[in-house]
């Protein structure tokens, strides 16, 4: 496929790849979930820039990423934003890396180790969902009337957001030299494409992937997620051989954004 | 008058949220709205006040941008009232000092209506629009297409697009009647015979064959377990047909389950018979060609055909330096075949000629029939021994035994070749030489071989 033919500066420009941190210690690879950007891991960063050298990237079709890379076929499913981690990790030839998914990226990150394990040596999976939509005995949490009328308020409310989603910073004045590289485009979104990947985020199901997982596993679980309740995240635990599991003292869907120390203290206990 | 009055009084719903999602003050304005007392709810997540859909919006991406910004402003939310009912509301809300998010909600239950409307109308319109475009701008390209092949990708490309498919493959009737894949992303799969199987059955069948995710994939053996491991969950298969005549199959493959609406399905469909058009105009436009290069009769070149092959044998014989020969060949006696066993004999006889020249030249040498019972044979990058060699297999398959015809077919062979000393000798000069050449070998006492 012509995709794997791009350069090494081909792929930094196309998922808008920043690097932080010890360019010599174990690399850990942040990927930002629906609906944001690579942006969502400022709180986190700092903890791990003196021990480990640290890849954030956006999604293609999110934050500073290539637009004009946005294939829809391509982008149809996780797979193709699998294949791009994994150019990635080719890219920057990194080894033994950490890959911490939030939300649906923790679903791109178990596609991608499925899929090429041997730059991965572990998975942080931070509120993982395989499947949003309940179905039978299964409880994603959500019915499909649910995920339509999220799409309503997608477009619904894309008018307003291209008002809003103008470049303002705020907040992350302590820590000027993570803000500044990624203030540009917080957020922003193209609103047919974060129609599209709403379609694939939440009517995607991937639990039969799970069981296919042989890397060291971190399922990070919060209490009160109302995106991936905790009996989804013990499911995936469940289905993922030897995993951790671990309840944070943390709620909502975001605690790299709320609770950033709870976080930070797993990941890195994790990662001993 | 304090500020207790202006929260309780004013015309909106005012409400703040905890850092981990909980509310933690309501005004009584959003419980009049709401029809619910909402001081025992205080504590509790958003979901006792948001329909699922907004849940979803709020956690997914309003927190994310309220987190990064600070700010959201004419968010629309829908809240759910004590009775089960829903109600619209457009949010300002903004993150405090302390990191609760205090939020003015505004009942939009006025706009709400002709909002929905609104968005079904564009949505609507939007579809309406983009199905017009994908099937003209596949029309234009395809017009333009002068071969399968290129008709195959164009017709692929445009399918993944427009279905945003992982991969499109197109697979064609041959001309033997084969299924082929022509165009589109090769696929690792595409060879296994699980894959195929919507294949054969859109093939033989008028209706597209769609398989919307694994699940349904499993009613057909073995075929679930070909679409995951090749990461894929779902394809439609649509033939492309034309007044009954199978010409190929579109398939796009789709790497999660899907629902495939019916319009999407029309439209493919619709593609298929842009398609099918065009093909059907390549099938034509060949015949055509065909006719106008070839001998009715044998099949072989015409003289139109020889000409423009011998004269392109030349310029590369220059070039390259090599030699070639030509040919001819005139059937002994043949008017004495038509003469005593009518036409219809004599065609057969030409017709089993030239099937005999056929295979008695090399891959790459052209035959032509010159007209009446002669044949012209260019031999390109030989030197005169190998020429020989080809004239000699004509002349000795010609002399064989033709069932049904009562007495022996022999030729007469002329060779000329054409040569460095000769670079300057054009066209019908050389075939002149040739010509006479093989009276040369019909002087000689027939079925035999002369150079000129």
């Amino acid at each position: 496929m012509a995709s794997w033919t791009l350069s090494v500066a081909e792929v930094r420009r196309r998922n808008n790849i920043n690097e932080f941190g010890n360019p010599v210690g174990r690399p850990i690879v942040f990927l930002h979930g629906f609906g944001c950007n690579q942006g969502v891991w400022r709180d986190i960063v700092p903890t791990f820039e003196p021990d480990h050298r640290i890849v954030l990237f956006d999604l293609v079709g999110a934050g500073g990423s290539d637009l004009s890379a946005y294939d829809p076929g391509k982008y149809d499913s996780l797979h193709g934003y699998a294949e791009d981690l994994l150019q990635i990790l080719e890219a920057l030839d990194l080894r033994d890396a950490v890959i911490v998914g939030h939300s649906v990226s923790s679903m791109i990150a178990v596609l991608a180790a499925n899929r090429d394990r041997s730059r991965i040596g572990g998975l942080v999976l931070l509120g993982p969902s395989p499947r949003y939509v309940n179905d039978g005995d299964y409880v994603g949490g959500f019915e499909q009337s649910d995920i339509d009328g999220l799409l309503d308020a997608l477009d619904l409310n894309y008018l307003t957001w291209s008002q809003q989603m103008a470049p303002v910073m705020a907040g992350n004045g302590d820590r000027p030299e993570v803000g500044m590289r990624l203030a540009d485009n917080f957020c922003a979104t193209d609103p047919k494409i974060a129609s599209h990947f709403a379609r694939v985020t939440f009517l995607s199901d991937h639990r039969r992937d799970l069981a296919e997982v042989t890397v060291p596993t971190l399922v990070l679980q919060c209490r009160d997620d109302a995106i991936a309740p905790t009996e989804v995240g013990e499911f995936v635990h469940r289905q993922i051989a030897g995993s951790h599991f671990e309840l944070l003292d943390a709620t909502g869907h975001c605690p790299n954004l709320s609770h950033p120390a709870a976080v930070s203290a797993s990941i890195a206990r994790f990662l001993r | 008058m304090n500020s207790n009055a202006l929260v309780r009084n004013a015309p909106c719903g005012l409400i703040a949220i905890s850092p981990d999602d909980r509310l933690v003050h309501a005004n009584s304005k959003l419980s009049e709205w709401l029809g619910i007392d909402l001081e025992p709810l205080m504590g509790s997540s958003l979901s006792s006040i948001l329909t699922p859909a907004s849940v979803l919006f709020y956690e997914t991406r309003m927190k994310q941008v309220l987190s990064m910004q600070r700010e959201a402003m004419e968010i629309a939310l829908t809240l759910k009232r004590g009775d089960g009912s829903e109600l619209p509301a457009l949010v300002n809300a903004s993150v405090g000092p302390d990191g609760v998010v205090y939020a003015a909600v505004f009942d939009a239950t006025g706009r709400h209506n002709f909002e929905r409307e609104l968005l079904r109308a564009r949505r609507e319109a939007e579809a309406a629009a983009e199905r017009v475009r994908i099937l003209q701008e596949a029309s234009v390209a395809l017009s333009v297409a002068q071969t399968d092949e290129s008709v195959a990708s164009q017709l692929a490309e445009r399918a993944r697009t427009a279905f945003a498919a992982a991969r499109v493959v197109v697979l064609l009737v041959d001309e033997r009647g084969d299924l082929r894949l022509v165009g589109g992303q090769d696929t690792d799969t595409a060879d296994t015979d699980a894959l195929w199987w919507p294949v054969d059955a859109a093939i033989t069948g008028a209706a597209p064959i769609i398989v919307e995710s694994l699940d349904e994939a499993a009613t057909h053996p073995g075929l679930a377990e070909k679409l995951h491991a090749a990461r894929l969950e779902a394809l439609t298969a649509t033939p492309i047909a034309h007044e009954g005549v199978d010409l190929g199959v579109l398939v796009c493959l789709f790497a999660r389950h899907r629902r495939m609406e019916p319009e999407a399905i029309e439209v493919q469909e619709a593609l298929a018979a842009i398609a099918a058009e065009v093909l059907i105009r390549l099938r034509l436009q060949r015949r055509l060609e065909h006719l106008a290069m070839h001998d009715q009769l044998t099949g072989l070149a015409n003289r139109t055909a020889m000409f423009e092959h011998v004269s392109q044998a030349m310029v590369d014989a220059r070039r390259t330096g090599r030699p070639f020969g030509l040919i001819f060949v005139d059937l002994d006696a043949f008017k004495r075949i038509n003469d005593e066993s009518g036409h219809v004999s004599g065609d057969r006889v030409l017709t089993e000629v030239a099937r005999r020249i056929r295979g008695a030249i090399r891959e790459g040498d052209l035959a032509g029939r010159h007209g009446g019972d002669e044949f012209v044979i260019a031999v390109r990058n030989v030197q005169a021994s190998e020429a020989e060699v080809v004239a000699e297999r004509v002349r000795a398959s010609i002399a064989e035994p033709i069932d049904g015809v009562g007495h022996p077919i022999t030729a007469s062979v002329g060779v000329a070749m054409y040569t460095a000393d000769r670079w300057d000798v054009p066209p019908d000069v050389l075939l002149d030489r040739a010509d006479a050449a093989m009276y040369s070998a019909k002087a000689a006492g027939r079925d035999a071989i002369r150079f000129g």
